[in-house]
């Protein structure tokens, strides 16, 4: 059966998130706070004398660290068009010894990893896979409790706190991850704390609140997770403190220039690449609880973390606002949510 | 009347002892260890069952995992990591390497095993031996392939278990490829022995004579106790099988990892029934070619005059053939045919 789950309030007119009081109104022009906002920034950053990062202060820090330990840099692979580019650009364009990095919570589909599996072959790049069933626990807890908490943002403190981990354990000075610059504020010195997602700014703070929440009284009060991290912040201390951790997260996409149009038929051509069939949104490479993930955002806030990541996309014009709305459609298959209910052994949804 | 706890449990055949793991472990007879034992005290001396359980006690809790299980997704690697995680309670990480030559038959073994058994998992892929495996065959070295990719494999497994904190190897080793308390210095395999002196020979020369011109193999070491004094230095773990304990034929083993992990005897191996890489293939070729047999053949006697294994069953096994095809198949990852190991 496929069920279309429908957006129901009125979109902004120029991305494509709706009217969501209180984080999200539109204004007489039918224009969303968020775009306002971004406008503001623009100009302000457009005033001032700093500018952002450059290719060549990229190069500046590759250089810094090519060639001294046995990985140049550990690469976060999904094996989707962002990540696979990534890698691409590390052992093609800036000639770095990667150690390549794919992490399996329990719920990537295989045909994502044998997407990785195949560009590491091809590449001929060193290949750590790591699979744990860690968070299964905590996801089910999501669902059993009807907490508004996203699971996406809570997974990403996980998997962040364990790239750090394992860059620790091989020693590698550089993280490098496949963020677009929709993903970020692009290339700008601020991201770099904040692992990619900045979730501070206005869309994200209904979501930011339900996450703390469940934090505190399902996460930190259950023993298996008493040392999972509440924040990013703390993800960052602990990697600075426990692990001794002292490089940082980059993305060549802040500074490649060009965005998807430019970079996927290269890794098509160059590596086989393909889309996967089974991902959300469309294009994408997200592993299965991203449906589950998205409908539950849907229906508890209006939209989706996919919904802010594409405007930014639109404002940025690296998408345009009719081929996001396309994108984000979510027409897929209920039996897929059905299926992943049952493998986190959590109740079914209801009404 | 009062239920004791282990009311449920079955009773020893011989004694009147619950099974309860990872202390009280019965065997296919329904014989507990203390009475396998006892009863068989003056065959085996050397190392019990139960001496296994004291380490695995000391060990257990202590670390981020208690053990690194070595599993190449065969039976006996994989049957390792089912027991260590059900007969012996051990939080353990499965690992597995592929050097470019692993098939996908073995690795969808691991995933499917991890997955049932819902223990962590690692994986590590590289092509850092392809050279070392190409100028092997290229010089028609008679260096056994497997010698040098043993202790390569070992090191990375000494390397693993530093990284992800775990105070125990594990490996698959069955009793056919070690010799108990021996074994546990020279990692599963004794190349001092008589069988394998003048394959031992081979492969030092080769290690000693003809990676000088490689500078990536320049730290590569030269022998098996050359690596394991350097892993030692690193990393204070011990190496152990549990098949050299457990009380299952392989026969018994193999059924209850199909029953329990869905795991599968893979075709396209060397010897029938084992699930090696496929650069055995060659290894194997190459060994018959320079010794007249391989040290499969050498594990196999053991196996036989242990009693786990019949000469006719072992026979049976290392009698294959394999087609120039499947050669070349796998030369070409090497850009090599079989013109290189005429």
């Amino acid at each position: 059966m496929t069920r279309k789950i429908a957006l129901k309030a009125t979109l902004c007119s120029r991305c494509v998130l709706p009217e969501a009081p209180p984080d999200i109104s539109l204004d007489a022009e039918g224009i969303c706070n968020i775009c306002r906002n971004h406008d503001r920034k623009m100009a302000e950053e457009a005033k001032s004398k700093e500018r952002g990062w450059l290719e060549t202060d990229f190069l500046k820090v590759l250089d810094k660290h090519r060639g001294k330990k046995e990985y140049d840099c550990l690469c976060m692979l999904s094996g989707g068009k962002d990540s696979t580019a990534a890698l691409y650009y590390v052992v093609k364009r800036y000639k770095l010894k990667p150690l390549v990095f794919t992490f399996n919570h329990g719920f990537v589909p295989d045909e994502h990893l044998e997407s990785a599996q195949k560009t590491v072959k091809k590449l001929g790049v060193d290949f750590l896979y790591f699979q744990t069933t860690f968070m299964k626990d905590m996801f089910r807890k999501i669902v059993e409790t009807r907490s508004k908490v996203v699971i996406c943002p809570v997974c990403s403190l996980w998997y962040m706190l364990k790239t750090y981990e394992i860059a620790a354990m091989f020693d590698i000075p550089i993280i490098i991850s496949g963020w677009t610059k929709g993903q970020t504020s692009g290339g700008s010195r601020s991201v770099l704390s904040k692992c990619a997602c900045d979730q501070d700014p206005d869309e994200f703070r209904s979501m930011s609140a339900a996450t703390k929440e469940f934090m505190d009284t399902h996460v930190r009060t259950d023993p298996k997770y008493k040392d999972f991290p509440r924040s990013m912040d703390e993800v960052l201390k602990t990697a600075k403190r426990k692990y001794k951790y002292k490089g940082t997260v980059l993305s060549p996409h802040w500074f490649v220039p060009g965005g998807p149009e430019e970079y996927v038929p290269v890794i098509q051509k160059e590596l086989g690449w393909d889309y996967p069939v089974r991902s959300y949104p469309k294009k994408s490479t997200n592993c299965d609880l991203n449906f589950l993930a998205t409908k539950l955002a849907v229906e508890n806030y209006g939209y989706s973390v996919y919904h802010i990541e594409m405007s930014n996309m639109i404002r940025q014009g690296v998408v345009s606002r009719a081929e996001a709305i396309e994108l984000l459609q979510m027409d897929f298959d209920s039996g897929i949510i059905e299926g992943i209910l049952e493998k986190l052994e959590a109740p079914t949804l209801g009404q | 009347m009062l239920a004791s706890p282990a009311a449920q449990n079955r009773i020893c055949n011989h004694c009147v002892l619950p099974e309860i793991p990872p202390h009280i472990v019965f065997g296919p007879d329904g014989i507990c260890n203390i009475c396998r034992e006892h009863l068989s005290k003056e065959k085996t001396p050397l190392f019990l069952e139960s001496d296994f359980i004291r380490i695995l006690d000391k060990k257990r809790g202590k670390h981020r995992y208690d053990c690194l299980v070595m599993c190449s997704g065969g039976k006996d690697s994989t049957a390792a990591l089912y027991f260590m995680k059900e007969r012996y309670k051990m939080n353990p990480l499965a690992f597995t390497f592929d050097h470019g030559f692993e098939t996908s038959n073995a690795l969808h073994n691991v995933r499917k095993a991890v997955e049932k058994l819902g223990v962590d998992y690692v994986f590590f892929r590289t092509d850092f031996m392809k050279d070392m495996f190409k100028r092997m065959i290229a010089s028609k070295s008679k260096a056994v392939i497997c010698h040098p990719c043993s202790i390569w494999y070992m090191d990375l497994g000494y390397k693993m278990a530093k990284r992800f904190d775990a105070p125990l190897i594990i490996a698959g080793w069955t009793k056919g490829q070690s010799v108990k308390q021996e074994v546990m210095s020279s990692c599963g395999c004794n190349v001092h022995q008589t069988e394998y002196k003048a394959m031992a020979k081979e492969t030092q020369r080769f290690l000693d004579t003809e990676l000088d011109d490689m500078p990536q193999y320049k730290n590569f070491p030269r022998t098996m106790e050359q690596m394991l004094k350097r892993a030692k230095k690193r990393h204070k773990a011990m190496v152990l099988s549990p098949h050299w304990f457990l009380p299952y034929s392989p026969d018994e083993y193999v059924k209850i990892i199909q029953d329990n992990l869905g795991w599968e005897y893979t075709n396209d191996s060397f010897p029938r029934k084992a699930t090696n890489c496929s650069l055995n293939f060659i290894s194997v070729h190459n060994s018959m070619r320079d010794y007249g047999y391989t040290h499969y053949h050498v594990e196999m006697s053991k196996l036989v005059r242990e009693g786990t294994l019949s000469r006719d069953e072992a026979l049976k096994n290392l009698n294959m053939e394999f087609d120039d095809k499947l050669l070349n198949d796998i030369l070409g990852v090497l850009d090599l045919d079989v013109a290189a190991i005429q």
